[in-house]
């Protein structure tokens, strides 16, 4: 019974000197961590500027931009001439385009139009595709939920998610050393770090193919073009310039597959105009960051032939944009 | 929930908190709480599964207690054909159904659309291989007397569905787990310390080295087409060593995990790397699922039969072929296990020779050693590319690239992807071969200063460096 009393005791006691060390171990790892996803939520992330550019200028904005990083690094909208932002994000699948828009167009009372990217392989790709930075960077910066699933408690921290990237971003911000510059539209006017900018010439092409992935978004696309009917929205696409060294490398057949779904699209979309830009030659190395995305140099060069096209190609589109009623 | 998911670093100390303010003198509410626990962490992956563990432990519970009953030599096997049939039905339904029959259906060029119907496409549950043959086990051992069957329905399942080894072993026998479910479990601090250690240490392996060689191997198996015969090679070299990294980082928190409540697993892994000839291999790796082969088929295959090598042989091509099934219902899997059927086959035939060269004194022991390790490592590297590979065609491409011996110049460029990490834990494991896990009994080593340091080190290793989050590789099977 002595026995048994003081196995009790001894129990409880190491429970708590258990305990109390690990309350002590893990006090500093938890302020630690804390403090890292406070800088995190206080830093200038591109999709933070572009949160409070649409909270400061939401009855100017006409325009919508959406895709993948492909549209991300091909649209500054500070040389448009009508009032836009650009929520296209690396590795954005149509899902995420999709959440984005329900969301933002009930918020953006004279926004007219809605460009969308359909480029080579997206609708081969889903959920799994997509960079694990984006849907936390969705919920966090613009409150929108893309992750495809509930809402988890973890979901409102950034750093688990990807702790090189964030630790990556978070070194930057203690030594300053980075070099993103983002404009007030949240676009980096000093992107020039990819394969290109070092002479190399590295290109990645995945050229995924995926024909459940490409039924699903052939809905969800329908589903977007009902939504922004529905909501008189008018609907653009546009594929920006990719460098023949990547147009080279892409697959004959799936090429094949995405203009059957171009042409398919056109005739039973007659009103929606088509700016599909993949192959245009003017478009020189000097212009791309790497094989499929251009530099700021080029994004401003593609976003003044963008901005003439809706000006000259599309005069009636230009006019009800603005808002010119004849 | 997966042992390196938010979800568990909230259930663990949620479950430990209120086990020991329970207390171990009520043992049979601890029992109740480790089953609930147990129950909810399988129902975070599928609440509808919950309900076949639960029906898979009962079937056993009262085919044993029939067993044990009967008097009747002929009823007795015909409960145990009973469990059997039950066990093994619910395994291929749900693991090997579609294989088979879309193995039938293309052997017999039968693919046309009428014959879908006979394919499901069914979910496979989550541990299903490894919980099922511990009730296997545990009905065979009743039925051969080698255990009593339990009255103690509670604890029998718990014993099944312990959350710390449920999903990817260690596979446990009744005997050594069970019993541990009726004595009382004090609460020592040596004992928490252990298993936070050893959760550290497995937590490193999966989070830092298996995460990071996946982003290498995955690169590698993208388009093999695109690598030269060495690059290949060290391909395969890493994807050892993440299988290895993942599973064993699972098993040093799954026993982490039960030692903080008090219980003992058994050890998994002893350096298979390091394995002096593929039998000794297969004494290092997933242990308990080699002796569970070793015991359940392969001794009893030979039994009742002669010792003729011809028995011999076909017993390894059942049991490895057995293996691979068991790991996944693809043919890459039965390929893999049928070639270490034959790397067992060829010890077997030139084990003499090789007992000569051993004791040859005119070659130093230590040479003769790192010759079998070199030998066993690069044969156990080339069999799991079908392992990994999505299917044969693929594996026989990148061996055939392999042996076309295809030069390369910028293999030094290859060579840089993350493997830092993978040193790291390959010495810290050397340096600590008859320890449990590196970290064990550090307190005998070092004062705790530098000992919290080495643990902030870890988790700042964690934190900073970890990879993507994988899921661990076996829990699909």
């Amino acid at each position: 019974m002595e026995d048994q009393k003081n196995h009790s005791f001894i129990s409880s006691s190491d429970l708590k000197k258990f305990t109390l060390r690990m309350t002590i171990f893990l006090f500093p790892i938890l302020v630690i961590y804390s403090i890292m996803e406070y800088i995190l939520n206080e830093m200038n992330f591109a999709e933070a500027v572009k949160n409070e550019f649409i909270q400061q200028n939401s009855p100017q904005i006409k325009l919508l931009f959406l895709g993948s990083s492909q549209i991300e690094r091909a649209v500054n909208p500070k040389y448009l001439s009508i009032t836009a932002v650009n929520l296209a994000n690396a590795s954005q699948t149509l899902y995420e385009d999709f959440q984005l828009l329900k969301f933002f167009q009930p918020k953006l009372p004279n926004l007219k139009m809605v460009v969308i990217e359909i480029s080579y392989d997206k609708l081969e790709r889903d959920k799994s595709h997509v960079l694990p930075i984006i849907d936390p960077k969705n919920l966090k910066f613009y409150g929108v939920n893309t992750f495809d699933r509930q809402i988890k408690i973890q979901d409102n921290f950034l750093f688990h998610f990807s702790p090189q990237y964030f630790s990556k971003k978070l070194e930057e911000e203690i030594f300053s050393t980075s070099s993103i510059e983002l404009n007030k539209y949240g676009f980096d006017e000093n992107k020039y770090d990819g394969a290109y900018s070092r002479n190399a010439d590295y290109i990645l092409i995945e050229n995924i193919k995926n024909n459940e992935n490409y039924k699903k978004n052939i809905l969800l696309l329908d589903k977007i073009l009902t939504y922004s009917y529905k909501n008189k929205l008018k609907i653009m696409v546009y594929h920006p310039p990719t460098h023949k060294s990547y147009n080279n490398l892409r697959d004959p057949k799936l090429m094949e597959k995405w203009k059957n779904l171009m042409d398919s699209l056109k005739s039973k979309h007659p009103d929606i105009p088509f700016f599909i830009e993949d192959t245009n030659e003017d478009f020189t190395r000097k212009f791309f960051d790497d094989g499929n995305h251009l530099n700021p140099i080029g994004a401003e060069k593609a976003t003044k032939r963008l901005d003439s096209v809706i000006h000259v190609k599309y005069p009636q589109l230009f006019k009800e944009i603005n808002g010119i009623h004849e | 929930m997966l042992f390196n998911s938010f979800e568990y670093a909230v259930f663990l100390p949620l479950v430990f908190g209120i086990y020991w303010l329970i207390g171990s003198k009520k043992l049979k509410l601890q029992n109740l709480l480790i089953l609930g626990a147990s129950y909810t962490f399988y129902g975070f992956w599928d609440w509808r599964f919950v309900i076949l563990i639960f029906l898979s432990s009962i079937v056993d519970y009262y085919t044993a207690i029939l067993i044990s009953q009967s008097s009747s030599a002929k009823y007795k096997k015909l409960y145990l054909l009973f469990s059997l049939v039950w066990n093994l039905g619910v395994l291929f339904t749900f693991k090997y159904y579609d294989f088979f029959v879309q193995s039938f259906l293309q052997t017999f060029n039968l693919t046309g659309a009428n014959n879908f119907a006979l394919s499901f496409e069914i979910i496979l549950p989550v541990g299903l291989s490894f919980y099922t043959f511990q009730t296997i086990s545990y009905t065979i051992d009743v039925y051969k007397n080698k255990i009593k069957p339990t009255n103690h329905l509670l604890e029998f399942l718990c014993y099944v569905s312990f959350f710390p080894q449920l999903v990817a072993g260690p596979i446990e026998r009744t005997s050594f787990l069970l019993p541990q479910f009726f004595k009382k479990r004090q609460f020592s601090l040596k004992r928490g310390k252990e298993g936070l250690r050893q959760i550290l240490w497995g937590l490193f392996k999966k989070i830092v080295v298996a995460d990071n060689l996946a982003l290498a191997v995955d690169t590698f198996f993208a388009k093999p087409s695109d690598f030269q015969s060495w690059e290949l090679f060290y391909g395969l070299v890493l994807f050892y060593f993440q299988i290895y990294a993942d599973f064993s980082g699972y098993t040093d928190i799954a026993l982490g995990s039960a030692k903080l409540f008090g219980f003992k697993l058994h050890v998994n892994f002893n350096l298979p790397h390091f394995a002096r000839g593929i039998p000794d291999f297969w004494r290092r790796w997933n242990i308990t699922l080699s002796q569970w082969f070793r015991d359940y088929v392969h001794i009893p295959f030979l039994q009742n039969r002669k010792k003729t090598p011809y028995n011999r042989y076909v017993a390894l091509i059942l049991t490895f072929g057995l293996i691979g099934l068991w790991h996944g219902a693809e043919w890459t899997f039965i390929l893999f296990g049928l070639i270490h059927a034959l790397y067992m086959i060829l010890y077997q035939i030139y084990y003499k020779r090789i007992g000569t060269i051993k004791t040859n004194k005119l070659i130093p022991g230590i040479l003769i050693n790192m010759g079998a390790i070199g030998l066993s490592f690069t044969l156990l590297v080339l069999s799991i590319v079908f392992f990994r590979a999505p299917n044969y065609e693929v594996a026989f491409t990148i061996l055939e690239r392999i042996f076309r011996f295809i030069p390369d110049h910028n293999f030094e460029s290859i060579i840089k992807l993350n493997i830092g990490f993978l040193f790291l834990m390959l010495l810290m494991e050397i340096f600590s071969q008859k320890k449990e896990y590196p970290f064990e009994d550090l307190e005998k080593l070092i004062p705790r200063l530098v000992r919290w340091c080495i643990y902030y080190i870890f988790v700042y290793l964690i934190i900073r460096y970890g990879g993507p989050k994988e899921s661990f590789i076996y829990f699909q099977f």
